[in-house]
């Protein structure tokens, strides 16, 4: 198990696995299977533990010769370089191009470990993926899309900017409706009152949405008289991660496409 | 300032400002509801109906129930700091929160209210358990709710460090948002409300006599105990089903009865009623504030967080015109009377936990677990590599400790107060305020300025404490409460940037949590140092710390410069502190338990007792430290955490054995 990466971002460890070269140690893998789903973390891959308590010990046992970190560890890296050669790659900053950030990130990380032609590939199938959707998407009557996590029965996360729902939805060129300011990650908190912004919007909940949430929206008389509510425009997509990359992207365009065909199909 | 301040007038004043607030915020809306009805138009309309203005209505029902309810918790434990917040009633019902959305989120389905109401009472009868040890008086029932809490506190950060993507909604919770989408939870609440006042009515009577004190009280007739019971019992109801509807709104249950009491209120049921009026109308103002700037900045605010940052600043202005009620006999708190068996082994002892600490410490630095998880004791060949990385947070932690626990002797001793420690009187709040300062002006970057701005943050909330407190140094109460409000600010403004979605703020939880896994060898040797040298030099001021306690007219006979001496021990308490805390966290309970322990011990000479302390606080750490790393492997826990996870039981045992004694 000696000379693998560690990989102390999600969103860096998603690409390498779908490059094909997993990553030998992730933070909280235990977490993985709810967060990110796809694509699946291999068994092997240990846990480095939590992002904001390293376990420099193991980390040092694993003897890595990468250590791949986000902006956010920056103040640990003169600890990250006693155990091996340590590099920092931001999905974050916000760019011009959909994707960009996000692409170049993925550039850099590839050729970190050496697995520029896996990413060649996978960009060519992302792109192929793209196209198919589009060509699927332009086929249905097209309305903004909301997207949302229900965080309590009276409060919910909406997405902009360089988050990778609105960052997806421009790559495959839905029109998001939430226009309003974001978070340095994107995202910004509101109460559902807030919500009803659009007229003709199509309103998509990540999950998991808590029982108590839908029970409490439903008694709503503000909730039922939503336009999206009245006319039936909302529903739910699986967990998508939402500080995810690339793959999460691609994720994120597949489950999208098949929910809103069912729905405006 | 001699004239008191009448709670009419205030309240008057404040109306007025709600007034013209309310008609700010509602006049577009209001004016639009008769123009013509574009489709636009009709939306605006039904925000105006389902969610402005139950909001309004549901701001002066919390108000006025966490009003009620502190003033009832005020009257019956004749404490100004009693309060829904500080008696851990909201800290219980957040935890509970957390843990179900965590490990059984499929109970919701019965109502986040119950399971909200079912920790709040949980947590409120330990500490009413506690505190029946010594018969509810009223600075060890404080003592239990702040412990309490902070450990209900410590248990949800451990929830969300590990758990974090899925307890954002916890922290919106724990700030208290007010937003509402229906008429539904505003009429759940009034109902309540409405029923909890009729015994309310009925123990009127009965908690007015408290005021002639118990032993009258008692000759009339009145069961006090029972009353008080009772009295507590509603008091924590009306709180929970306020903090079960909207969330932890701080500070108000505290602020608006110390602001009734400011003006001399002499009948209970006025000074019950008017607390009301006061919490309904400061958190209208503050709410419909809150309403009127997200409106223009587009962020989200909870109003929770905003009353406590607010309302601490407030209180601790008014501090200096506060008359504390007399207390009655009953209540004096005697920690430091003689002991019933002074002992006089404090040298083997010592010696003994130091021989303890050494070998604890050499089996806890070789115990750890492999990377296939499996347990083993360290070989020499492996130490090269291994060590490096476990010797400095060993070595911090147990550094760090023993200044705490120093510290909080020193405190205790000059505060003449069983309750002082660094993390109740604000010192390590004032620590925290100093890092989220520095994180969210500068970055994370700055790890030298982080640490410098730790140690002026300490320092700047010991002298403010000070200050406010200065003038009657008799009055225990008011040293606590201004620790407590800086504490509460603390608090508020991290639950606010929280909930604000900052990535500063993750790392300002990490660093509140106590995580001393990336402490470099230099700073670790560096704290151990320094506790051992600030240990030598506060063994210098032991005749002080002797004599201090005995009270300002026998320490001036004595010749002790009571000022000069008083000030130069705090600082040397803030100075530990503010060098610990930045290693450890704000949240060990070391610093309040090591010397509880070393009392119990039956220790009366100064020097050992400050040894002693100092012993207990860095094996605890050490212990601490050694369980974070291995428990949850491959996860690694913040130390501060485990050792306030260890050190909190220790503590409530210790807290009741004393009041056993007595």
């Amino acid at each position: 198990m000696q000379g693998g990466v560690l990989s102390l971002d999600w969103a860096l460890a998603e690409t390498m696995i779908a490059l094909g070269r997993a990553p030998a140690g992730v933070v909280a893998a235990a977490d993985w299977k709810r967060f990110v789903v796809e694509p699946e973390l291999p068994e092997q891959t240990a846990d480095l533990g939590l992002q904001q308590e390293l376990n420099f010990e193991l980390m040092a046992a694993l003897k890595p010769d990468l250590i791949l970190f986000s902006p956010f560890l920056e103040h640990q890296k003169l600890k990250f370089d006693r155990i091996a050669r340590s590099e920092k790659l931001s999905v974050y900053d916000p760019s011009e191009e959909p994707l960009g950030q996000r692409m170049k990130a993925s550039r850099d990380l590839a050729f970190l470990i050496g697995a520029e032609s896996a990413l060649e590939d996978f960009l060519r199938e992302l792109e192929t993926l793209r196209e198919d959707v589009k060509m699927r998407l332009a086929r249905l009557k097209q309305r903004p899309v909301l997207m949302v996590t229900f965080i309590d029965n009276r409060h919910a996360r909406v997405y902009s900017g360089s988050s990778l729902y609105a960052d997806a939805m421009a790559w495959l060129g839905l029109e998001n409706a939430w226009q309003g300011d974001v978070g340095y990650f994107g995202y910004s908190t509101v109460g559902l009152e807030d919500l009803a912004t659009q007229e003709n919007v199509e309103l998509i909940a990540v999950e998991p949405v808590q029982p108590d949430i839908s029970h409490a929206l439903a008694e709503s008389p503000l909730w039922k008289r939503l336009p999206f509510v009245v006319s039936g425009h909302q529903g739910s997509i699986p967990p998508v991660f939402m500080f995810g990359s690339l793959p999460s992207a691609a994720r994120f365009a597949k489950l999208i496409v098949a929910h809103l065909e069912e729905r405006w199909g | 300032m001699k004239q008191a301040l009448d709670p009419r007038l205030l309240s008057a004043c404040l109306f007025c400002l709600a007034l013209i607030l309310v008609s700010v915020l509602l006049f577009r809306p209001v004016q639009d509801l008769f123009d013509t009805q574009t489709l636009d138009q009709t939306f605006q309309n039904l925000i105006l109906v389902h969610a402005t203005l139950p909001r309004l209505v549901m701001c002066v029902l919390c108000g006025a129930g966490l009003g009620i309810s502190g003033a009832i918790l005020q009257q019956v434990l004749r404490n100004p700091l009693a309060a829904p917040d500080t008696l851990a009633v909201s800290a219980g019902a957040r935890l509970a929160l957390g843990f179900v959305s965590v490990f059984a989120p499929a109970l919701f389905g019965f109502g986040r209210d119950l399971v909200a109401i079912a920790g709040a009472i949980m947590s409120t009868a330990i500490v009413l358990i506690i505190a029946r040890a010594r018969r509810y008086s009223p600075l060890s029932t404080i003592l239990a709710g702040l412990v309490v809490s902070l450990y209900c506190g410590a248990l949800a950060t451990i929830l969300v460090l590990a758990k974090d993507r899925y307890l954002v909604g916890l922290f919106i919770w724990g700030s208290g948002s007010l937003s509402q989408q229906s008429w539904q939870p505003t009429l759940d609440l009034g109902i309540r409300l409405i029923i909890t006042m009729i015994p309310l009515a009925l123990l009127m009577r009965p908690l007015s006599v408290l005021d002639a004190g118990a032993e009258l009280a008692r000759g009339v007739g009145v069961r006090v105990e029972r009353i008080r019971l009772y009295a507590i019992g509603l008091a924590v109801l009306l709180a929970t089903f306020v903090t079960s509807a909207v969330g932890v709104i701080g500070f108000i249950g505290l602020a608006a009865p110390a602001l009734v009491s400011f003006g001399r209120v002499k009948r209970f049921p006025s000074r019950c009623i008017w607390s009301g009026i006061m919490g309904a109308l400061i958190l209208l103002v503050t709410d419909v504030c809150v309403q009127l700037a997200a409106d223009r900045t587009g962020t989200f605010i909870p109003t929770g967080a905003v009353t406590a940052v607010i309302g601490s600043p407030l209180l601790l202005l008014l501090l200096s015109r506060m008359r504390t009620r007399p207390h009655q006999g009953e209540v004096s708190e005697s920690a430091f009377r003689l002991q019933p068996s002074p002992r006089r082994w404090s040298l083997p002892v010592c010696m003994a936990i130091g021989g303890v600490l050494a070998g604890v410490t050499a089996l806890l630095l070789l115990l750890g677990r492999a990377p296939d998880g499996s347990w083993y004791l360290l070989r020499p060949e492996a130490f090269p590599d291994v060590l490096p990385w476990r010797m400095p947070r060993m070595l911090g932690a147990a550094g760090a400790g023993g200044l705490l626990a120093t510290a909080g002797y020193i405190l205790q001793r000059v505060t003449h107060n069983p309750m002082a420690s660094p993390e109740i009187m604000g010192v390590s709040a004032g620590a925290v305020l100093g890092a989220a300062a520095t994180l969210f002006l500068f970055g994370s970057g700055y790890t030298l300025g982080l640490t410098a701005s730790t140690v002026i943050g300490s320092f700047l909330a010991l002298l403010f404490v000070l200050a406010v407190s200065a003038r009657r140094t008799a009055a225990p109460e008011r040293i606590l409460l201004a620790g407590v409000a800086l504490s509460a600010l603390a608090d508020a403004l991290v639950g606010l940037l929280m909930a604000g979605g900052s990535p500063s703020a993750v790392l300002l939880l990490a660093w509140m949590s106590g995580s001393s896994g990336g402490i470099e060898l230099a700073a670790a040797a560096a704290t151990t140092t320094a506790a051992v040298m600030l240990l030598g030099i506060s063994v210098l001021g032991a005749r002080w710390l002797k004599i201090l306690p005995l009270g300002e007219p026998t320490a001036m006979s004595l010749g002790v410069p009571v000022l000069s001496s008083r000030l130069l021990l705090l600082v040397l308490a803030a100075v530990m502190t503010a060098i610990a805390t930045p290693v450890i966290g704000p949240i060990t309970f070391v610093g309040l338990m090591a010397p509880h322990a070393v009392r119990l011990s039956g220790i009366r000479s100064v020097p050992a007792g400050l040894a002693l302390s100092a012993l207990v606080g860095a094996l605890l750490m050490i212990v601490a430290d050694a369980l974070a790393r291995t428990i949850a492997f491959p996860i690694q826990l913040p130390t501060g955490i485990l050792a306030s996870l260890l050190a909190g039981p220790i503590l409530l045992y210790l807290i009741a054995q004393e009041g056993r004694q007595r």
